[in-house]
């Protein structure tokens, strides 16, 4: 089918921020969209509000908006591009719904806007619970069995018909899951249908099948206009049902499917998504019995998804790319076969390899966050690894978490009793991997734990033989070592077990979609022990590019951004740019972005595999955020390797904060006042001479706690409890300056010249992370010899380190007075964000100039202009519970937007609505402030009350208020038992605003917690520091009275 | 290593692993399968007789399997060549590994077989042997014995596999008779679940069969070259079956049906094996199962009443032929799966609408 005339200008909505349950997988779909879009001469327009994505370039994309994604900007956006079509299926959940908020308002229709994949009626015949069951019943397809009731007498009859216990209880017509839930006897019947009945609009339950804990399988479909359907690959989840599949250990192929059972499912997607009439690519979700082989159809996602980023990395098969072109009308006919470049799109790709996913949870970081995994996402990203067998494929992952635990190390797992290891096997947390390792290292038998977990007796076994081997090769056995080495085990490992790394081989093998039956041109490795390496050499110098691995708190989609265009400079320079990297989920391990692609783990021992194989002529280690700095660390002075850009011994001196004050004191440069302390007298000591409130520190942040204020002695004490400090973990005690301002700034240097690529001021004042802060770029607040100061510094720390490259420094301003707070000879996380402010990108040029360009040779003219940008960031205290939500020294953002405005204000309520604020126009304020920011609560107060908000507010606050003139109502804290109270009004509705902070600001439970924990559950947006809800005012100001505009970037 | 073994190629390659299932040695073919689901299915497949079926997918034997999904007796292979097959499969039944045990046929793991299929697909498939341990060290010997030994296609393969007597009536409807050339459970089943079956040797004459009264005529899949002499009097038969009957020809039976009608076969370099072949049939495009190393010469059709009606979007050869009488089609795939797809079982249906039009 010819590609339509009609369609000249499409868009593309991206997924926004980095959140839980969306992470890079949808930049790299929505890349792949643009590119196959452009490749067919269309049009094309992208809308993402996430700056760090590489969609949003200018060269993926021909005109790119980073504008709040709602249907109004949508609206206005395809109003003046005079957009044709859209892409529906390319930015996630985010871009799906918005799709089917446009259509629902008819705003598509009215417009003459086509959705480009799927039409409405499959999305929502996908979407729709009672529709999706419908189809499936009426399709013949089998769904959870389901029937309504009454009454309990019923329910205890068609549980007898179900065939017994459990069950799962779902109330009809109620929101939030009231009197919903598995049962498991006639007591728990009894209440649950009880309360159900009773909480149901009707006065009915419906009682249905429990396929909890049945296997769990995907299929990866993909459908074309003419009816032509395909598999691209099978998954099977190791954790059951009950187990959402983004926090499951994954393996593809399923593998303990028979040709039967597997047919039947691969049919049974094929018709479901033929019934629903999907377009493009779609995830069908399949529970099979352990015992019967029933099968269930679970759900269907109309899209692409995490599951189909996994899919293609794990094929080699790009399905985001190939669904972009069946949006455009074309057949799986019609399309080539990108990797044998002879082939068609239409045919499944054969694997002869197994790939094994691991989430990424981010516990380390939140110590107090229910660990619990279960329906509900919790990891921010995932791993994936490929072997020769099941048992490599793991070790890999295992590897790839990057947890500081290699292959079969369980950390603290190992020190559990043997009851905690079966609760952990039974309800289990992101630690249940190690727990059937721990299970296994002590004999408990693979039935048993099988019954408590729920996973195929296949892959016990198999974890079984890992663990046998790993005990032979720690006792010494004849043949251990070399059986270990050929199943996959790290020679980092088995020295770990015996003291000695072992001699090992390793060779790179081929992903080629189709297990090597035809010649393939893909350059996308994988590292085995068996086999026959199949590298590719081109004679050209090679670049090694350190990718930044699973997305975590603190190392998100921006080191991907960078690293990708340090592989495309590098290969515009003419190298061969290398990249390794272990997420499926990112542009950077696309197969056809770099000239080589190691799909690996990213240890030391794994990354010089790589570099005895390929003798890259040089490494670069500054893109791939804290994980390739690491591997700076570990292999920079490695005879082969030769670490481009900033000097190794720049990098060690800014991670090494005593040696680095020494450093920033000698260039004559202020720091906040600071001492190292190596055991908790020490510490106190110190604290003493510095005095409070103090900036706690430790050196190396390696699963312990990180950094922490505090504010006197006893919280010093509570910390010092609960954190190893010693001889070799020291911690930097450091006095915090109260009321400053913080300051990022990123520079790129080529050696001798370094041009400022931006001053990125914080909106809250230091102490907030810098991951966390919502910053505005130009400052707002600081005065011309402010900012002349902070470049003189910059300029100074830049020489001295003899950057060349990326380097991000954060000061703190105070009266005029900079202190330097922290240098990073790397890119930053707000790499991304400055070039997309001024249209500079940073990261290319800094690339450039590592391999030996000069910065005159670059057009550095900003296109910022009288514009401001802000960057605000998203938090993920709605699915991790027990996760306090004020902001503190300690990173808890996983993504961050950006907003552009001719104005701050426009720029701010762009920022917040984008962060998915729901700024509000009307009602009421709660406001309750520390003592220290009341004085600058009155103009935030006066302006929301001249905006027409009524105000209530604690007794301090209410009364300070008061004093001023300004009315407020009081509202009671819980402790205090009376009526209205916090919660009470944020659960009747009657705020839209919660203004708190607290007295304290520093990570744990305490007063307050409470009320602000319902705040997020309610979605009421919350400020936890004065400057935020100064900003917030304004934004709120703009949104009532001020006419937003889109800004082309 | 537990029962050291060889896999020894007729170019001299050798590979070491160790062997399972039957501890003996075996020539045969060595040819390679891309499927990675079916591995039981695959093994007892009549048209892999002879062959050494090297498996691409490194996991083999994951699961246990009952005689539910065997696609005839035993194991037709003369040995098979694998990465890992599992000592721990999943479910109940038979293990691979007893299974081939008790059929007395080795297989070999420890072997790279990406290496291997490379090598096939690049040197074209060839003679190998499964060397046992005691044995390893007689290469030289055995390569010189292999070099006398005649190609597994030489054989008269179609022979050992195709049933002795009539079998049937199976299921029910119009009267099918099956020319069983090595034809798999599953297209039985297929067959009989729309037509009232009989199964009769691959030499039966034209008026046997016509003896019968069949209203239709299926020529099954099955092993080895179509031009090998003992495929003669199917051949004859064949030639006044399709001037009486529709028929419908399934890979090897394709093959036949194309002989039958002027056209010529030759042997495919590496032949098709594996689940996941694409075919192009008018506007669509079917993933299909195949099992054949050889084809139907395209050009050898000009002259005779066969037009190409699908083909393989892989290499473009012919999958699919159509008689200008409109009722005789074939299929080189097995649209009746086991192990694979079964995307393309209206094939049945619309031979069935033929039938029954005709009638």
């Amino acid at each position: 089918m010819p590609l339509d005339p009609t369609l000249r200008k499409v868009l593309v909505i991206g997924s926004g921020p980095i959140v839980i349950g969306q992470a890079a997988e949808f930049d790299f779909s929505g890349s792949q969209a643009c590119k196959a879009a452009r490749e067919e001469g269309v049009h094309v327009v992208l809308l993402n509000s996430n700056p760090a994505t590489i969609q949003s370039d200018r060269e993926i994309a021909d005109t790119v908006y980073i504008e709040p994604m709602d249907a109004e900007t949508v609206r206005r956006i395809i109003v003046e591009e005079k957009i044709d079509g859209i892409f529906s299926g390319m930015g996630g959940q985010t871009a799906l719904n918005l799709c089917s908020e446009l259509s629902e308002k008819s705003v598509l229709s009215d417009h003459n806007v086509r959705l480009l994949g799927s039409n409405q009626a499959a999305i929502s015949a996908s979407e729709d619970r009672e529709l999706f069951r419908e189809a499936m019943i009426g399709g013949g397809l089998p769904v959870a069995k389901s029937f309504t009731c009454t009454s309990l007498a019923d329910s205890r009859k068609l549980v007898e018909e179900l065939g017994g216990y459990p069950v799962m209880i779902r109330s009809a017509y109620t929101l939030g899951g009231t009197g919903s839930g598995i049962v498991r006897g006639d007591e728990e019947l009894e209440y649950v249908v009880g309360t159900g009945l009773a909480s149901s609009r009707i006065g009915q339950v419906i009682v249905e099948e429990s396929i909890l804990n049945w296997e769990e399988y995907e299929y990866e479909v993909v459908r074309d206009s003419a009816g032509n359907c395909i598999i691209i690959c099978s998954m099977e989840n190791l954790d059951p049902m009950g187990i959402h599949t983004g926090e499951s250990i994954v393996v593809a192929p399923a593998q303990t499917l028979s040709d039967r059972e597997h047919q039947m499912l691969r049919s049974s997607a094929l018709r479901i998504v033929e019934l629903l009439g999907i377009e493009g690519a779609c995830n069908v979700q399949f529970a099979v019995h352990p015992r019967t082989r029933e099968f269930r159809v679970v759900e269907v996602n109309p899209r692409v998804s995490r599951s189909s980023a996994l899919a293609s990395k794990a094929t080699g098969y790009p399905i985001a790319r190939i669904a972009a072109k069946i949006a455009l009308g074309l057949r799986l006919d019609e399309i080539e076969n990108a990797i044998t470049r002879k082939t068609l799109a239409a045919f499944e790709p054969a694997l002869d390899y197994v790939v094994v996913k691991i989430p990424r949870w981010p516990f380390d970081k939140f110590r107090l966050a229910d660990r619990r995994i279960g329906t509900q996402m919790k990891s921010t990203g995932e791993t994936m690894a490929i072997g020769r067998s099941f048992e490599e494929a793991m070790l890999k992952a295992l590897r790839s978490l990057e947890t500081g635990l290699l292959d079969l190390e369980t950390g603290e797992v190992a020190e559990w009793q043997d009851s905690s290891i079966v609760e952990e096997l039974r309800r289990p947390s992101d630690r249940r991997v190690y727990a059937v390792i721990e299970a296994l290292r002590r004999s408990f038998p693979v039935a048993r734990i099988r019954k408590e977990c729920g996973w195929n007796a296949f892959f016990l076994h198999k974890m079984e033989h890992l663990v046998r081997v790993s005990e032979s090769v720690r006792l010494g056995k004849d043949g251990a070592l070399a059986e270990a080495l050929q199943l996959g085990f790290s020679p980092d490992y088995i020295a770990r077990l015996t003291g000695k790394a072992p001699p090992h081989t390793k060779c790179y093998r081929m992903v080629d979609t189709c297990a090597a039956e035809f010649e393939a041109h893909t350059p996308y490795y994988y590292g085995t022990t068996q086999g026959v390496d199949e590298v590719r050499e081109t004679g050209r110098k090679g670049i090694l590019i350190i990718g930044g691995g699973p997305i975590r708190i603190g190392q998100g989609i921006e080191f991907d951004y960078c690293c990708v265009h340090a592989a495309l400079t590098s290969r515009e320079e003419g190298y061969d740019a290398i990249i390794v990297n272990n997420n499926p989920e990112t542009v950077s391990t696309d197969f056809d972005l770099s000239s080589r692609l190691y799909f690996e783990p990213l240890t030391r021992r794994d990354i010089m595999d790589i570099v005895d194989r390929e003798r890259p002529f040089g490494v670069m280690t500054q893109f791939g955020g804290q994980t390739a700095l690491n591997a700076a660390m570990d292999i920079g002075r490695e005879p082969l390797v030769n670490i481009l850009g900033t000097p190794l011994s720049s990098l060690v001196l800014a991670g090494n904060r005593k040696k680095f004050s020494d450093f920033v004191r000698a260039l004559g440069l202020e720091q906040p006042a600071s001492l190292e302390a190596f055991s908790a007298e020490e510490a106190m000591k110190c604290a003493g001479e510095l005095s409070y409130p103090l900036i706690l520190r430790p050196s190396h942040i390696i699963g312990g706690r990180g950094m922490e204020i505090v504010f006197d002695e006893a919280q010093m004490k509570s910390y010092l409890g609960s954190t190893g400090i010693s001889r070799s973990n020291g911690l930097l005690i450091e006095r915090y300056l109260s009321r400053a301002v913080e300051v990022d700034v990123d520079v790129v240097s080529d050696g001798s010249g370094t041009f400022i690529g931006g001053i990125l001021e914080h909106v809250e004042a230091a102490g907030v992370h810098s991951g966390d802060a919502t910053m505005v770029m130009p400052p707002q607040t600081l005065s011309r010899e402010e900012v002349a100061e902070i470049e003189r510094q910059t300029l100074l720390l830049t020489s001295s380190l003899q950057v060349k490259g990326l380097a991000n420094y954060q000061f703190a301003v105070r009266e005029g007075r900079v202190f330097v707070l922290e240098a990073n000879p790397r890119a930053s996380r707000t790499v991304p964000f400055v070039s997309k402010a001024t249209g500079i990108p940073l990261s290319k040029i800094a690339t450039k100039a590592i391999l030996g360009h000069r910065l005159d040779e670059f057009d550095l003219r900003s296109r910022i202009g009288e514009k401001v940008a802000v960057k605000v960031s998203v938090f993920p205290f709605l699915k991790l519970r027990g996760v306090d939500s004020v902001l503190g020294p300690e990173m808890k953002s996983t993504g961050e937007v950006m907003s552009i405005g001719r104005t701050y204000a426009e720029a701010a309520w762009k920022g917040f609505t984008a962060a998915g604020y729901r700024l509000p126009t009307s009602g009421s304020v709660y406001m309750t402030v520390r003592d220290a920011d009341k004085e600058q609560l009155l103009p935030v107060a006066s302006k929301l009350m001249s905006l027409g908000f009524g105000i209530y507010a604690t007794r301090g606050t209410q009364e300070f208020l008061e004093r001023n003139g300004i009315r407020a109502e009081r509202a009671y804290k819980l402790s205090e038992n009376l009526k209205p109270d916090a919660i009470g009004l944020m659960r009747s509705g009657n705020v839209s605003l919660v203004i708190n902070t607290p007295r304290i600001a520093s990570g744990s439970v305490r007063d307050g917690s409470m009320m602000r924990r319902v705040a997020v559950e309610t979605g009421i947006p919350l400020v936890t520091t004065i400057s935020g809800a100064k900003l917030m005012a304004e934004a709120i100001e703009f949104g009532i009275r001020g006419e937003p505009k889109l800004v082309r970037i | 290593m537990k029962n050291a073994g060889l896999l020894l190629l007729e170019d001299g390659t050798s590979y070491e692993g160790s062997i399972f299932g039957h501890v003996s040695g075996a020539y045969g073919e060595v040819v390679f399968s891309t499927s990675m689901t079916g591995f039981e299915e695959s093994v007892t497949d009549p048209s892999y007789r002879g062959q050494l079926l090297v498996f691409s997918y490194p996991l083999i034997g994951n699961y246990r399997f009952t005689s539910n999904s065997l696609q005839s007796k035993g194991p037709q292979v003369r040995g098979i060549v694998v990465s890992e097959c599992a000592s721990a499969p999943s479910g109940a039944g038979t293990s691979l590994s007893d299974f081939l045990k008790k059929h007395r046929v080795p297989g070999i793991e420890g072997i790279d077989t990406r290496s291997l299929v490379q090598k096939v697909r690049t040197a074209g498939t060839m003679k190998g042997m499964i060397i046992p341990g005691p044995d390893i060290d007689q290469g030289e010997i055995r390569l010189r014995e292999m070099e006398r030994m005649k190609n597994v296609w030489e054989e008269n393969l179609v022979g050992e596999v195709s049933t002795s007597r009539k079998r049937g009536p199976f299921g029910s409807g119009p009267r099918a008779v099956i020319i069983d050339c090595g034809m798999k459970k599953n297209l039985l089943r297929d067959i009989s679940l729309r037509f009232e079956t009989y199964v009769v040797p691959h030499s039966t004459t034209f008026e046997r069969v016509k003896s019968l009264s069949p209203e239709c005529i299926v020529v099954s899949s099955g092993p080895g070259d179509p031009s090998h002499p003992g495929m003669s009097q199917t051949l004859t038969s064949l030639r006044r079956l399709c001037e009486e009957y529709p028929v419908l020809g399934i890979c090897l039976g394709h093959q036949l049906v194309a002989l039958s009608q002027g056209a010529r076969t030759y042997k495919l370099k590496f032949g098709h094996r594996g689940i996941n072949h694409p075919v192009r049939f008018g506007e669509k495009v079917y993933i299909t199962s195949q099992n054949h190393g050889f084809g139907v010469d395209e050009e050898s059709l000009s002259g005779t009443p066969l037009n190409v009606s699908q083909r393989s979007l892989n290499d473009w050869t012919v999958e699919g032929l159509q008689h200008s009488n409109g009722r005789v089609i074939t299929t080189q795939y097995h649209p009746e799966g086991g192990p694979g797809p079964s995307d393309t079982t209206f094939i049945y249906d619309a031979f069935k609408k033929i039938v029954e039009r005709g009638a």
